[in-house]
This record gives structure tokens, sequence and C-alpha cells, in this order.
């Protein structure tokens, strides 16, 4: 599934990428980036593996990539990629984020500030974010999921319709704590969890259904590369068990001919022509009658099911 | 207690006051304000309005879902003038299908509409409602029993069915249509039907209440208006009467976060949602109108808000939808695409609520028809020391179908 999302080729609005931690906090990395002064957060697996895959992803896209870079690792690796591609546009996002050394670059959403440098014939864009979690901050929660969300629905006017939408977001770095993250996968419609090595893939299809895969990525040398899960190989699950003939170790279903023979079969103490012209004597019959005595309860009540 | 009410009145006690004098709201609904519980039968002064049912219980005016057989779950139809809470399933695939078939139903009975969602955009949700199913085949398809009489066993003969779709049995007054789910509404009929779309608030309005997020006071001053405008309050006398249908999708969702938002999101929403639907149950009171209200139940860490939710509305479902989770492979659902929850079903203009006749439900989504059923487990044939049953049954599944004891095997 990522080297899907990596080819540019997963049908999907807006996927969504959340860096987990796993190791206990006395293990952490320190990662020495400006923005991130806290012994980190952001799992440089993760975000690695994100700025890998947006790479490839703007090499095998025909439509030209936004990229919104709110962190300096982000812009410092794909700088150099912007000589080589035409269709990349790099925003540097965090060098003036509130406009105190430019007053005109004060940052008051997504759209605005991909429009500072948007051609003007461009109809169809794809959009990177890396990562939410400081425009969280600095421009608002509140905000930023609505614009998220009208970037999906493509319901801004005048703005080129946004083909896909790849963001990038620190799981423990989102106002109102941790379990605000929920919202942002809410809006998704496909998360990514990177949790160490193995990404956790949900992705809901447009009728409805949902997929779920588990993928185990290696980095090297600015490539990933997927391997199969170690100890994930399902057992088959028997097929089809739940019609009675498939595992019934008799024949359930009866031939016409024995439908026959069924059919001849008297039942004991039934009145018929054959034995009423036999002579007298005690003889039990059983007639079924109107009024008999029925009851209407299931006749297997009594066992135990 | 009274004198302090009186002392400190306003909008909110206004609000309470509605709702705890519940019946003699809606008696005054039913019988234009002759407020005696004995009535002659027939003489009934209430116009007939198309697409509603009186209920025989309580006199009080149901409209259908859209869903026959869901309509028979909360009694035979939705109360007008009642709130209908909806706790989404996690992906929101389904809670959107039921607002779909609520607005269709209310389209072929020519009741108005109203539709908000901050989620989606409405005027692409509108176009996008199904069409009825002309000439419902479905019911006399069932009829074909095998006319293979039991001569052996035949005191089976006479055993009665297992009716799993409730509602199917009693086909007297007809309410609600069958919806066909590849087929949307034509922009003609569309045109033809009188809607009203709330995503954005409009600059004009003024907010109603103090909430902390101002586009819920909006929306409520929306509603207020509509219903103003539309003469669907109670002491109108419009020249036809009809039922405001008001839809309203994914209420305190991620787009509901204000703007202005510093504390935890749960808070903002706990202070917020109950309260509006307190609001809009009291306008609700006095008008011929009903909501169908969603909200995303899984995004509120703090149990308690969908608590207070559901005591502000009148009834109150759950759905639970297979997808994604392990319940979707498990032979035992393999039929079904979730399950139904029945938070409350609230009295209207009642003292005893109606009882569904189970409430293991579970619904399945076909192309022509969205179905809730009684929950029926598969037959067990598997030889296995553990059943599929046992492990649902001890994951604290509470009113699951299976009533034996994990410890009972199926022994011969």
């Amino acid at each position: 599934m990522l080297e899907v999302i990596r080819d540019a080729k997963l049908q999907s609005p807006f996927i969504l990428f959340v860096g987990h931690t796993t190791d206990p906090p006395a293990s952490r990395t320190f990662v020495c980036d400006s923005f991130h002064p806290l012994p980190d957060s952001t799992d440089l697996n993760g975000s690695s593996l994100f700025i890998s895959l947006v790479k490839s992803y703007i090499k095998s896209s025909e439509l030209d990539t936004h990229v919104l870079c709110w962190e300096r690792k982000t812009l410092r690796q794909l700088k150099p990629l912007q000589i080589q591609m035409s269709n990349l546009f790099l925003h540097d996002c965090l060098s003036d984020f509130h406009g105190w050394i430019n007053p005109d670059e004060t940052q008051t959403g997504f759209l605005s500030t991909i429009r500072k440098i948007l051609p003007g014939n461009s109809r169809e864009i794809n959009v990177v974010i890396d990562s939410l979690s400081n425009p969280f901050f600095t421009i608002g929660f509140g905000v930023c999921l609505k614009e998220l969300q009208q970037m999906i629905n493509s319901t801004t006017e005048n703005s080129p319709k946004i083909q896909q939408l790849l963001c990038f977001v620190h799981g423990d770095m989102v106002p109102c704590g941790t379990s605000s993250i929920g919202h942002v996968k809410h809006l998704a419609t496909t998360v990514v969890d990177l949790n160490n090595q193995t990404a956790r893939i949900t992705h809901r299809k447009p009728g409805g259904h949902v997929e779920r895969k588990e993928e185990q990525f290696v980095l090297s040398n600015g490539q990933f590369h997927i391997q199969a899960l170690a100890g994930t190989v399902k057992s088959s699950v028997p097929s089809n068990t739940t019609l009675p003939q498939d595992v019934a170790s008799f024949r359930v279903s009866l031939s016409d001919k024995e439908k026959e023979d069924r059919n001849k079969l008297v039942l004991p103490y039934m009145r018929t022509g054959d034995n009423s012209q036999e002579e007298g004597g005690g003889k039990v019959f059983y007639q079924p009658d109107a009024v008999d005595d029925w009851d209407d309860e299931d006749p297997d009540d009594d066992l135990d099911i | 207690m009274v004198t302090k009410n009186k002392t400190t009145y306003n909008l909110l006690d206004a609000a309470h006051a509605a709702c705890s004098h519940t019946i003699n709201i809606m008696a005054a609904l039913t019988s234009d304000g002759n407020i005696t519980s004995f009535q002659r039968k027939g003489r009934n002064r209430i116009p007939y309005i198309q697409g509603t049912r009186q209920s025989v219980q309580n006199a009080q005016i149901l409209v259908s879902s859209g869903v026959p057989s869901l309509d028979h779950v909360v009694g035979n139809g939705l109360p007008v003038g009642s709130i209908l809470l909806i706790e989404e399933d996690t992906f929101g695939t389904f809670s959107k299908f039921i607002l779909k078939y609520f607005l269709a139903e209310g389209v072929a009975c020519d009741h108005p509409l109203f539709l908000a969602s901050r989620d989606f955009l409405p005027s692409t949700f509108i176009k996008q409602i199904p069409v009825p199913i002309k000439g419902d085949s479905s019911a006399s398809g069932q009829d074909s029993k095998s006319d293979d009489p039991m001569t052996i066993a035949w005191r089976y003969q006479n055993m009665r069915q297992v009716q799993s779709i409730p509602g199917s049995s009693n086909s007297g007054t007809h309410l609600g249509h069958n919806f066909d789910l590849t087929q949307f509404i034509l922009p003609e009929d569309l045109e033809n039907c009188d809607y009203t779309l709330w995503s954005e608030p409009e600059e004009n309005d003024t907010p109603l209440g103090n909430f902390c997020n101002p586009n819920y006071g909006l929306l409520l001053s929306k509603i207020q208006k509509k219903i103003a405008e539309g003469q669907f309050r109670v002491q109108d006398e419009p020249i036809k009467q009809s039922i405001l249908r008001l839809a309203i999708h994914s209420l305190g969702s991620p787009m509901w976060v204000g703007c202005s938002c510093d504390e935890s999101l749960d808070e903002g929403v706990k202070r917020d949602l109950p309260k509006f639907l307190l609001y809009l149950r009291a306008i609700l009171r006095e008008s011929y109108a009903l909501a169908v209200i969603t909200v995303p139940s899984h995004l509120f860490r703090d149990n308690s808000i969908i608590k207070l939710c559901e005591y502000q509305s009148d009834m109150a479902l759950r759905l639970e939808s297979f997808a994604g989770s392990s319940y979707e492979t498990n032979p035992v659902f393999k039929e079904y695409h979730g399950l139904l929850h029945i938070r409350k079903l609230g009295p209207v203009n009642t003292l005893a609520t109606h009882v569904p006749e189970s409430l293991d439900l579970a619904f399945k989504l076909r192309r022509k028809k969205f179905v809730i059923e009684k929950l029926h487990l598969p037959p067990e044939l598997q030889e296995s020391a553990q059943r599929e049953q046992d492990d649902i049954s001890t994951e604290k599944r509470s009113g699951m179908g299976c009533s034996s004891s994990p410890s009972s095997k199926l022994d011969f």
C-alpha cells in the first residue's frame, strides 16, 4: 500500500501520516531541529519515511505538487529536487510564520499560502504539508481543520481543485491533548500510522468499505523498501463452512427417487384403506382432529440449544 | 423551586419548562388544545397530512424515517416534534445513508426539508438522495413457500415461520417507502421540493442563546426562522399543513471546533451540544417538525457528553459498523453490516415507552433496501471446543443475542 501511495496511484483525497513514538521516555533520541526543542517527540523513522515517499511521489505524479514546509529538514531535503523537477513548488512556511520580518508573510491558512506562488493556469494540484503540528499552533486548530476539509471538498472558490492532499503530523504534537489526533484522523480518507518500522494503514474506499493493512518498511539511502511482515501469515480460513451440505459427512439432500420412497411410508396407527378392511379385533388408530390437544410450543423447546 | 424559576426566568428555563411539560404540549399538538385524555373515537380534528399516520397508542402524529424496519423498531414511526439522535458509525457511512433515506422519504411525501452539515456540501448531498422503488415486489416474493407437505414430521407443518425482518408481518396501513440507492433524484424533481440548506452561517444572522461556538446559535436561529416562515408552528394556520424534516449531519464533528479553542476539545462540545439539543427540542415541541441528528460519538473521549445528548433527545440509536473491525470477517455476522443499539426510546405523549420485540438488532444494506433485523446467529456446524458465540459474549457485549451460558454445549 505504501508503494501505491508513493507511485501516486492510490485514489484517496486525503492521506494522513501519523508519526508515533514507541520508545519509553528515557531512551528518547534528541533531534537537533530548531523547532523541536523537546526531547523528541518526532520519530525519526516516520518523518524520514514521509520525506522519502514524497520525493518519489513528486516524480511519479503528473500534476503540480505544492509542498508546504513547516519543518526545516523537509525544506533542506527537497531544495535540490526543485531544480530537477518543474512540477514541484516549495513553500517555506517556517522562517517567517508570523510575518515579523515581512508583514505580507503572515499566515492565515494553507490555501492563501499556496496562492502566493500559484501559476495562473493550474487547474488541479497536489498538496503536501509537512508537518501539520506547527500550523495547528500558529494558525489555530479549528481553522486548520476547517481548511483541510475545504481543501478535500474543493469548496473554496477561485482556487484550483486539489487532487490529493498528503499530510504528516506528529502524533504527540497536537493541541488540546493527544486525543485530538482523532479529529484529524476523522477527516482523512487514508490514515497511515507510522510506528517505529511498521505502517498501519486504514483506507476508506469511496463505497464505504474499509481496508486495513500492516506493512513493515526499511529505510536505506533515502529509499524505503517494504518487507514482508514476520509472523502474520494467516492460517487460511476454511472456506464456506456454514452450509450444512458442505460440512455434513453424509448427503443431506434427497433425490427424486428417495423422495418418492419417503412419501410411501405409512405412519403407525394411521387409518388407511388397506388396514380398514382387515377383520375386527382390538386395533388402535389415530386420526388428527381439529380439537386435538395441540401445544403451540416449539417441539424442540426442551433441548438446551 | 417554582419561585426560583420565576425570578431567573431566561430562555434556558423556558426550554426546561417546555420539555418537562411534554405531555401537555404534545396533547395540544394532537388534539387542538383540548387537553382531556378521554375522547370519543372518530372525533378527530387533525387535518390529514400526507405521509403521516396517527399512533394508536398515544394519538401522536407519526412519520416514516424512510427505513420501514427502523420505523417498526422505534414504534411504528417517528413522532412529530421529537429528536432522533443517531450516534454515527466510525466511518460515518451508514449514518449518512439513514439521513439520505430520511430526506428521500420527505421528498416522496412532499414534506419540506432542512439539511445542515459542515462536513460535506449539503448542495451535493441533496442531489444524491435516492428515489422510491415503484411497484414494491419485495413483499410478494417472500411468499413462495415450499409446497412440499411434510408427511412424516407433519407436526412441523404449521410451525410459525421465523420473522426476522420486523414489521413485515403487519401489512395494514403502510407508512414509508423503499428506496433504490443506485438511482438519484432527478434534478427537476429536486427543484420542485422545498428545501433549505445550511453549511456556513450567513452574515446578518444573530446567534440564539449564548453558545461558546456561535455556529450552534446561528444554526438554531436559522431553524427557528425556517419554522416561523414556513408556518410550522402549532398556532399557525397554514393553507396546507405539512411536516418539516430537519436533518443535521455530524453535529459536534471537528468542523464544529471553535476558532478560539484554548482548552480541551471535549469541553467545548460538552457545553454546547447538549444545550443545542435542549433548545432545539423546545422549538420542535411546538411545531410540526422533527429532527434527525447524527453525532460522531466515537470522537468524544468524555463519555458523559453522549449521555447528556441522549438525555436531551427523545430517541437515540447507535450504529456500530463492522467495516474495518474484526467482526467483518467473523462468520457469526456474515450476513450483516453492523449492529444497531437502541440507547433510548423516550416516552412521548405517553407514560410508557414503546418496547421493541427484540433489542438484538443488526442492519444490512442492500442496493434496494436498508434492513434492520433481529440478529440471528447462523447454525453452529463446526465441532470446536470454543464456539464463536462464546468469544463474543465474553467481550462484554450487553444484550447480545446468544442467551445460552458459555458453559452449555450442544450435546446430544
